[in-house]
């Protein structure tokens, strides 16, 4: 149900860090529209990276990223801000939750920021999420919760603004089997629902095999899979 | 516009000055908090960070504490020397200074101030336009509290008539002032001089007997003791201003010739063109002095005043001082939610809502230290009162008003300007180095 979220073009992306150093070199990756993408790779090889960048969160050097006639690579710094708010939800490494706020606050707090008609909307479906997501009523603070639950909860907050992009950066890390399936259920249940295009950054074997197609990211350079 | 300004009642100056103050800090908030709610997120950090914010705002509530209370004591004290000047019209008194004078009648300090003799009391309370006259004989002390010898007019002109039990009626008799410890027919013994100074040797065959105490006046002659003014005499073995066969006789008129002198004269007019008459007729003669108590505090309040403005911007300056060592170490505190700023970036967070958090979080630290001052001054002002006042002898009018919390105000808004720094130097923090931690 819901339209499609947007395709991803990358076209001759190159990122670099201190000193001029090239972290990420992408010459061209193509997302169909709704559609998912694994990405796998050793440690420090730029996955987060490429994650941040397609996000609009760092400056390329040079080079594009273009989510459907987006192209966030051309925008200020306030206009991808809003393209986020607006378009892209994001499940952190390590959650990166608020420890002083609750379940509910946490998957709710775009509604601090978003335009006052938004509110509402995003309140609701945070609940709703959470709800599905087994967490109904959990008014526990984050450091309260487990490695699952927070998991669930950045999910949650990811999608409260009705995003049609996600983006997850190694979100079943940490987690036990079981945990970490019924995770990725959510999270691909979620997206069918919403129509949204799925970026997820993992070494497990079992969500990769689960999404559209995957790339591996080594040394900053992405080599198509199958 | 000056006109305006000036007609408009002093509430409704003081009411748009308080205004005019807030303008930054209503501006600021008004520009920075527009469309977003970070309270929530705000409550949560400061439940977070508790330890330190209390910390802050004790620190803050101080400096604003004592700055609002020195400011309000310094006026308390300026009315409450006022009011003790209040019942001294004209004073004569030998040629010298007049800030000696006044310090030595109105405020009954210790001092050596030459004496008037009894032609020049004769020929002073002797003027037509003087319809009230009395000797104030000061110096001695008499079991530690200042002793002043003079007439019985002055008595019921400083009292106002209130007095438990009664006015003397003969030598050795004195009434006491209601800051004195002594009770009516208590026996005090004289001394010469006061204090470190006195000398209790010089009058040891005499004594005087408590027949009166007056109600309070809220000045230092609550300390005092009231003898007639032959009583001081004799204590000094001089003549009593009497003639041998009315020895008994207190009070005026006076035997020039046998008049031992007094350091000064009360005086007052029938009119108050006849007091002013009084001191252009005695100011600066061969003999005399003449003055105003009151202009002569004005001149020092005058003196005082550039001081006064001194002091306040300082009390200003030191209070922004506090403020920006408390901002620093609360940009030092920012760093620890340098993290969660870059997440909320991250999420799609407009830069002016992080802005607007670190903002809100500074500025409700430095609003609850300045309400917290405000109470703290309540307190610390009476105290000051309490205190000083006792020591001064002294009523200090210890309330607080409008200008006093505009102080408070006027603090928290300049301090939300400088708040503006830790905030702004959040926008501009690398979003992807912040979210690496
Ligand atoms: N905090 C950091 N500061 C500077 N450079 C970093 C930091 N974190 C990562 N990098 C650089 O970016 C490169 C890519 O990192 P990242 O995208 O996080 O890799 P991955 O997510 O694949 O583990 C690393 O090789 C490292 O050199
Ligand atoms: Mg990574």
């Amino acid at each position: 149900m819901g339209a499609s979220g947007p395709g991803l073009r990358v076209e001759d992306l190159i990122v670099r860090g201190d000193r001029g150093r090239e972290l990420l070199s992408v010459p061209r990756l193509d997302l169909t529209p709704g559609g998912s993408l694994g990405i796998s790779g050793p440690s420090g090889s730029g996955k987060s990276t490429f994650l941040f960048a397609v996000a609009g969160l760092l400056k390329a050097a040079s080079g594009t990223v273009a989510w459907g006639d987006a192209a966030i690579t051309a925008m200020g710094e306030a206009r991808r801000a809003a393209f986020r708010a607006e378009r892209i939800g994001i499940v952190f490494q390590d959650f990166l939750l608020f420890d002083e706020l609750g379940a509910a606050d946490n998957a709710a707090i775009a509604a601090l920021y978003a335009p006052r008609g938004a509110r509402d909307g995003i309140r609701a479906r945070a609940g709703d999420l959470l709800s599905r997501l087994g967490l109904a009523d959990e008014d526990r603070p984050v450091p309260g919760l487990s490695g699952g639950e927070r998991q669930r909860v950045a999910v949650a907050r990811a999608m409260a603004g009705n995003a049609d992009i996600l983006l997850a950066d190694e979100p079943t890390a940490n987690l036990d089997r079981p945990t970490a399936t019924r995770l990725v259920d959510d999270l691909l249940v979620r997206c069918r629902e919403r129509g949204a295009s799925l970026i997820a950054v993992s070494h497990d074997e079992t969500l990769l095999a689960r999404l559209d197609r995957r790339i591996e990211i080594r040394d900053g350079k992405v080599r198509l899979d199958g | 516009m000056v006109d305006l300004w000036d007609g408009l009642p002093v509430l409704a100056q003081d009411g748009l000055v308080a205004l005019a103050w807030a303008l930054p800090l209503l501006v600021v908030g008004a520009l920075l908090l527009r469309g977003l709610a970070p309270w929530p997120l705000v409550r949560a950090l400061l439940a977070r960070f508790r330890v330190p914010v209390a910390l802050f705002v004790l620190l803050i509530a101080v400096s604003v504490g004592t700055g609002i209370s020195l400011v309000a004591f310094e006026r308390g004290l300026r009315a409450g020397t006022a009011r003790a000047a209040d019942r001294f019209d004209l004073i004569v008194a030998a040629p010298g200074s007049d800030i000696t004078a006044l310090m030595a009648t109105v405020f009954l300090q210790p001092s050596d101030m030459p004496l008037l003799d009894g032609a020049t009391y004769a020929e002073v309370t002797g003027h037509p336009a003087v319809a009230f006259a009395a000797p104030l004989a000061f110096g001695d002390s008499a079991d530690g509290a200042p002793v002043v010898g003079t007439t019985a007019n002055f008595l019921d002109h400083l009292s106002a008539g209130a007095i438990e039990g009664r006015a003397w009626t003969a030598h050795g008799e004195a009434v006491v002032g209601a800051g004195t410890p002594f009770a009516i027919g208590d026996a005090l013994h004289p001394a010469h001089g006061i204090g470190d100074f006195a000398d209790a040797e010089a009058h040891e065959s005499h004594e005087y007997r408590v027949v009166g105490r007056m109600a309070p006046t809220g000045s230092p002659w609550d300390g005092a003791v009231l003898l007639p003014i032959e009583t001081v005499w004799e204590a000094h073995d001089l003549p009593t201003g009497h003639a041998p066969e009315r020895a008994e006789q207190i009070g005026p008129p006076f035997d020039a010739a046998l008049f031992p002198g007094t350091p000064a004269i009360l005086l007052r007019g029938h009119t108050l063109a006849d007091t002013y008459g009084l001191r252009a007729a005695f100011q600066g003669t061969e003999e005399t002095m003449a003055f105003f108590p009151g202009t002569v505090l004005s001149r020092l309040y005058n003196v005082l005043g550039d001081m006064r403005q001194i002091v306040s911007a300082l009390t200003l300056v030191t209070q922004v001082l506090v403020a920006a060592a408390v901002l620093t170490g609360f940009a030092l505190l920012t760093r620890l939610i340098r993290r969660q700023m870059a997440v909320l970036r991250a999420l799609g967070a407009p830069a002016r809502f992080v802005v607007a958090v670190v903002w809100s979080l500074a500025v409700t630290l430095m609003a609850s230290g300045a309400v917290l001052g405000v109470a703290l001054a309540v307190g610390l002002v009476a105290v000051l009162a309490s205190v000083v006042g006792a020591r001064a002898g002294l009523a200090i009018d210890v309330s607080l008003g409008l200008p006093d919390v505009t102080l408070a105000l006027a603090f928290v808004s300049l301090a939300s300007l400088i708040a503006l720094l830790p905030a702004l130097s959040m926008r501009r923090q690398d979003i992807v180095a912040g979210l690496r931690g």
